[in-house]
Order: structure tokens, then sequence, then C-alpha cells
């Protein structure tokens, strides 16, 4: 099977082309590939296949996991705060190091063999966990599915959410085959500047064929009071929070259509998406780089971005009151079972 | 998709703003040439050019376009070529612009405009425009049965221009603008978008 996965981005037109002519220039190839985008359809078989992968997703042990998850964070001691010039309260409060052993220990249980990507950096060392399912025919073509494991206080949306879900598609797909690899990647500091992500795509990944991606940070959030979403200026999102956020840019906008054509076709979860220009460093869509997607993105790889929208509708985002009952539980494993179908589908399988 | 009484609703509303348009604009015609008296006939038509900076926001549920940015544009003035400023009456004139924008990725606005501006040194004017904004967007699928709306945003607006100023030197003669504004509508089926047009500065003339 072989399949087109990168929209060319107009960025390329910019280095031979004088500055006055790239407006127009990128304006028009930009209304052409969008004006020739046709309507996805999706193979029939894939699809039934995917339904039993999808029903594995496990409702209580997503629930274990993320409470695993909380208690280690705050069983952990936070980062040593003094030693640089913090400006929020919850800076004192991040913790990372025992969530990342849960991780680790939980992707070897599952048979993985798990390495670490390590940065140097005095107190801001990182330590990445990646661990990876070789594809049986393009191993050469990967998808990534990451979360980060750190997190302020006890930090149950943001991430152990994310993190979970990762483990769980981690688990069922340790049981199948797909054509693709699948790699799984627990990012370190993202809440200190998509620290980990930043080190993992710039010195692990840079040349590596990313196919396709989701990164998972704050999923487990949902609130069906009418007027409980904040929005943006120029964004019409739904004034109820109970959505999943897709985010795209133009490198990933053919996996957003096809991750909205898998949500209809089975029937998993309401969705709204947005698709950022371009790699999607634009002034207006600033608040879509919120995550360890960016790096990916500002290097033309092809990831896309799932979220409950975190401070724009949780009011315990970064507070301590972040803790496991505040969260939605099915609106949490409806978005489990959209990045299992959604990865499943783009590394090909489960082959049978 | 929408329920069908939705869109009904929609297009109800367009004609009214369509037809509010026309009627500001065949009466700024009117009060303009109430207050310069009987217009002059015979005149010979003339070009000039313009430089123009300013926002522009094309807003329909499914895509977000525009941003801030300059161009330039060329305005034909039938019949204005011998106007004095105190015998002129208010004048007609057709136009196109075309601007780059930025700030939702990168954009090319093309605009036609038909309008009418008071003679003389203070010379506001009002214009009927279609634009059409070519390129890079925020695009969204939300709702039931989303779908992205491909190609360029169209739609067909009233601008005004309040502080519009001509200074005549010989047979040259330039005017600036400033703080113009414009509303339009558009359409990305099934529902309606708004554009907003906000002129920052405009300047030109002809020699």
């Amino acid at each position: 099977m072989s399949r087109n996965y990168v929209i060319q981005s107009p960025l390329s037109l910019r280095r031979s082309v004088p500055m006055c002519l790239q407006l127009g220039l990128t304006a028009l190839t930009s209304s052409l590939a969008t004006s020739c985008a046709s309507p996805v359809s999706l193979d029939p078989a894939q699809l039934e296949a995917l339904k039993p992968l999808v029903a594995e997703v496990d409702q209580d042990r997503l629930l274990q996991t993320v409470q695993d998850l909380v208690q280690a964070h705050l069983d952990d001691v936070p980062m040593d705060c003094s030693q640089w010039d913090y400006t929020r309260e919850s800076d004192c409060h991040l913790t990372r190091e025992l969530a990342r052993a849960y991780v680790m220990q939980t992707l070897e249980d599952l048979d993985y063999t798990v390495s670490y990507q390590q940065t140097e950096d005095g107190i801001f060392s990182t330590s990445n966990v990646v661990a990876e399912l070789t594809g049986t025919l393009y191993p050469e073509e990967v998808l990534i599915i990451g979360a980060h494991f750190d997190a302020f206080y006890s930090g149950a949306d943001d991430n152990s959410t994310g993190v979970a879900a990762m483990l769980e598609l981690a688990r069922i797909f340790r049981s199948n085959a797909f054509e693709r690899t699948i790699r799984f990647v627990g990012f370190d500091l993202e809440e200190f500047g998509l620290v980990g992500s930043e080190r993992y795509v710039k010195y692990d990944a840079f040349d590596d064929i990313i196919v396709g991606g989701i990164i998972l940070d704050a999923v487990g959030y949902s609130d069906d009071t009418p007027g409980s979403q904040s929005g943006l200026p120029g964004f019409p999102l739904p004034e109820t929070a109970d959505f999943l956020g897709v985010i795209a840019n133009a490198d990933s906008r053919a996996h957003v259509l096809e991750v909205n054509a898998l949500n209809q076709a089975l029937s998993i979860v309401t969705l709204a998406a947005a698709v950022s220009p371009d790699n999607g460093d634009s002034p207006l869509t600033g608040d879509l780089l919120r995550s360890d997607h960016t790096p990916f993105w500002l290097r033309d790889k092809p990831v896309l971005f799932f979220t409950d929208t975190a401070n724009f509708r949780n009011p315990n985002y970064h507070t301590e009151t972040d803790t496991v009952d505040t969260l939605d539980l099915t609106f949490f494993f409806q978005v489990t079972q959209l990045a299992t179908a959604s990865i499943a589908y783009w590394a090909g399988g489960p082959l049978q | 998709m929408r329920q069908p009484f939705l869109r009904t609703r929609s297009e109800a509303r367009a004609r009214p703003l369509v037809h509010v348009s026309l009627m500001t604009l065949m009466f700024g015609a009117h009060s303009l040439h109430a207050a310069e008296g009987p217009a002059e006939v015979a005149k010979s038509p003339t070009v000039e050019t313009y430089l123009r900076s300013s926002l522009t926001l094309y807003l329909s549920p499914s895509r977000t376009m525009g941003g801030v940015g300059g161009g330039f544009g060329v305005r034909l003035m039938p019949g204005a070529g011998s106007d004095s400023d105190a015998s002129s009456g208010p004048r007609l004139f057709v136009q196109t612009d075309v601007s780059g924008r930025m700030m939702i990725g990168q954009s090319l606005e093309v605009r036609l405009g038909l309008g009418v501006e008071r003679a003389g040194f203070c010379s506001p004017a009002a214009m009927l425009f279609a634009s059409g904004l070519f390129g890079d967007r925020l695009e969204f699928l939300i709702g039931e049965n989303p779908t992205l709306t491909p190609g360029p945003a169209l739609a067909v607006g009233l601008e005004l221009h309040p502080l519009r100023f001509r200074h005549r030197e010989g047979t040259a003669q330039f005017y600036g603008s400033a703080l113009s504004l414009g509303l339009g509508v558009g359409y990305d089926a099934p529902a309606l978008a708004t554009e907003i047009q906000l002129g920052i500065l405009e300047l030109g003339g002809r020699l």
C-alpha cells in the first residue's frame, strides 16, 4: 500500500522567490491545495478490522493508570524552584521522576524494549522515554504517540490522562502487528517550554520519516454545561465544553480529515477540529502551539494534537484541584478509543 | 448539515443587508450632491492610483481568513477630470485593488469597488465592494457532519470613508483616507460569513 502522507509546505516556495511575490504565490498555491481537497474514503475492510481493536480500550484500566500516575506525582519531590526565577506558584510543584519510572516500568511490563533520550542541562536535564513496535512492511515509516509525564501538583487531567491513554494504546497494540512502526514517547519537561519534545525532535527524530502521530495532552475533562467553553477571537468553538479538540497544521491537514472520518464512521466522540495554516506559527494561531506537537510542526513532521483545551474549559488547570474526581471518564475513554483507531489506521493495521 | 430552516433564515437576513447597502449608497450620493449643488457635466475620466494599509477579517463557522497588510489599487473616476473644488458635485468611481495579508498565514485579497465620493477638500466616500481572499486560512471542523470549505472567501459589502481629504495642486491631485470601515457578508455553506474591513491609511492621487 502506498500513501502520500506529506502535503507540500508553502515554506518551500520561499527559498527562491522574491519577497514581493511570496505572498501572492503562497496564497494561490494554498488556495489550489485547499480547493483540491477530496473527501476522505475509508477502506471498509480496514474499518471493520479497527472495531475489535477499539473495543479493547478498557475504561477501568485507564482509570487505574491515571490513579497510579497521580499517586506517583503526589509521592514525588517537586523540582527545586529556588534554582530558577519562577513567576508562578505552580512552578514549585512540578514533579516528573516517579511518573517517568512508572511509564518505563509499564512499557517494560508490556514487553517493550524501552530506551531513554537523555540530555544533560543542569536542573533542566531531560530524559524522554521511548518504546516502539516495529512495522512489518514499512518499518522506516513511523507513527508517533506521545504524552508528557511531568505535571504540576497531582496532574490528573494535565497530563496523567494523556500518559494513561498512551500506555493503553501500547497495551492494545502490543498483541497486534502493523505495517508501519508505532513509537511511544513519554516527554519530559513539557510544562517548562516543551523542553523534552524539542530535544527529542531536534536530536533523535530529526531524520526519521514520521508519517503521522498524535500528541495527547489533557484529554479527560469535559463539561456539558452551556457556556462552559471559553474561546479565542477568530475561533468559532462550541459554547459547551463537551468536545475533543483536534489540532492540525497544513502538514497534518489530511490526517485531521481522516480522524474526522474515522470518528464519524465509528461514532466515538464529539469532535471540534482546527487546522492552522502553514506550520502553525502565525500570530493569531499561537495558542495552538502550546504542547509537544509544536517541535514536530516546526520541522514539518505531520502530527496532530488531541486536547480537551485545558484552561479554556478546566478551572482546575495547573492547580492542586486537578484531581481524578474532576475527570469525565466516559469522555476520556472515548478520546482513547479515537486515538487507538487513528493510529492503527495510519499504521496499516491491525494485520490479520 | 444544519436544519433547512436555518438556511432559509440566513438567506432572509442576507437580502435586507444588500438592500440596505444599496439604499445607503444612493442616499449618500443624494446627500453629497445636495451639499454641493448641481454637478458639472462633460468631464473627462481620470485614473488615479493608491496605496493602502488595512485589516480584513473573514469569519465563518468553517474558516477564518485575512489579517493585516497592504497593497495598491487603481481607481477610475468617470467625468472628474476638470472639476473644481468649489463647483463639482459627487463623483462616482470604480476601483480595484490587491493587498497581501498576514496574521493567519499569508493571503491575497482582491477587491472591486463601486462608490461615490464628495467633491472638494473634504471628500468622504461610500463604496460597495466585492472581495475575494485567496490563500492560508484557519479552518474548522465543527458540528454535525462538518466539512472544510475550499476555495477563496468571497464577500460583498459596504465600506465608508468618513475621513478622506483631497488636495489639488495644478493638474495634480492627492488624497488621503484614514480609518475607513467596511462590513461585508459571505456564504460558506450552510452558514453566512461576516467580513470586516478596517482601513488604516490610504494614500493616492494622480499627476
